[in-house]
C-alpha cells in the first residue's frame, strides 16, 4: 500500500509528459515558459528543473521538436513544438484518461470522509 | 549571456558535477537548458532573494539528475545485485567445500597409505646404488671368510 504522498507522485509520473504535450498543443514554447506554467499549477511538478530531462525524453521519442529562436532580451532560446506523432500520443492519452477518470469517479464516494 | 549571479553560478557548477553520471551529450544539454532557464528567469538586477526563489523552484541538482536517469537503470542494477548475491552466497560453500575436501584428503588413511607407498617406491627405484654393492660386499666377505 502506498502512502498518500506517493499516490500523487505516481499519478504525476504517468500524466506529466502528456500535460507537457497538452501545453504545446496550440503553440510552441521555450523551456522556461513550460517550466513556469506547469510549476504554477499546484501539485503538477515538484521541481521545475525535472521538466528538462522530461522534455529531452519527449524529443528523443519524437513527440516534440526543437528550434532555436532569437530572444529580444537575452541569448537565443530553444523552443519546443509538438510533432504529429506527439499529437497522436496526446489524443490517445486524453481518450484513456477520460475513461479512467470517469471509472474512478464512478467508484469513489462523492464526499469522502 | 548576462553576468550570472554567484549563487546561480554555484548552482550550475553543482549541477555539472552531479550530472557527471549522465552520458556527455545528455549532460551538456541538461546544463545548457538549466543555464538558459536561469538566464530567462533572472533580470540583470535580480536580488539575492529572486535568485534563491528561482533556484528553490528549480529543485536540487540531485533531483534533476535523478529525473534524467531512465527508470530502467535501477531495475537493471537490481538484477545484477541479485545475481552477485546468489553467486556470493552460493560461492561460500563451494570454496569452503573445496578447502574441506583438500583437508579431508590430506588426513585420509587411504592417502596416507598411498603416500607411504609412494615413498617406498621412490627408495626402491634406485636399488643398484643402495643394495647391490652391499650384497656383493657381503658376498665378497663371505668368500674371503671362506678362504
Amino acid at each position: 500500500m502506498v502512502v498518500p504522498g506517493d499516490v500523487l507522485s505516481q499519478l504525476r509520473r504517468g500524466a506529466l509528459e502528456y500535460c507537457v504535450l497538452g501545453l504545446l498543443a496550440d503553440e510552441e514554447r521555450y523551456g522556461f515558459d513550460i517550466a513556469r506554467t506547469l510549476g504554477s499549477i499546484d501539485g503538477m511538478v515538484t521541481g521545475q528543473g525535472t521538466l528538462y530531462p522530461l522534455l529531452s525524453r519527449l524529443k528523443k521519442d519524437g513527440y516534440v521538436a526543437t528550434t532555436w529562436r532569437e530572444s529580444e532580451t537575452g541569448p537565443p532560446r530553444k523552443y519546443y513544438a509538438i510533432t504529429p506523432s506527439g499529437r497522436r500520443a496526446l489524443r490517445d492519452f486524453a481518450d484513456q484518461w477520460r475513461l479512467f477518470r470517469d471509472a474512478v469517479d464512478a467508484i469513489l464516494p462523492e464526499e469522502p470522509n | 549571456m548576462t553576468v550570472m549571479h554567484p549563487l546561480a553560478g554555484d548552482y550550475l557548477r553543482h549541477l555539472e558535477r552531479t550530472a557527471r553520471v549522465l552520458p556527455h551529450r545528455q549532460r551538456d544539454e541538461l546544463v545548457a537548458e538549466i543555464r538558459s532557464h536561469l538566464d530567462a528567469g533572472l533580470p540583470p538586477d535580480a536580488s539575492e532573494a529572486d535568485v534563491r526563489n528561482l533556484l528553490d523552484e528549480l529543485g536540487t541538482p540531485t533531483d534533476i539528475v535523478a529525473a534524467a536517469q531512465p527508470d530502467r537503470a535501477p531495475a537493471r542494477r537490481g538484477a545484477r545485485e541479485v545475481i552477485a548475491l546468489i553467486l556470493l552466497v552460493a560461492g561460500v560453500p563451494l570454496v569452503l567445500g573445496w578447502l574441506v575436501g583438500v583437508a579431508l584428503a590430506c588426513w585420509s588413511p587411504l592417502v596416507v597409505v598411498a603416500r607411504e607407498a609412494g615413498r617406498h617406491r621412490a627408495v626402491s627405484r634406485h636399488p643398484g646404488r643402495d643394495r647391490s654393492p652391499r650384497f656383493s660386499d657381503r658376498r665378497g666377505s663371505r668368500t674371503r671368510a671362506g678362504v
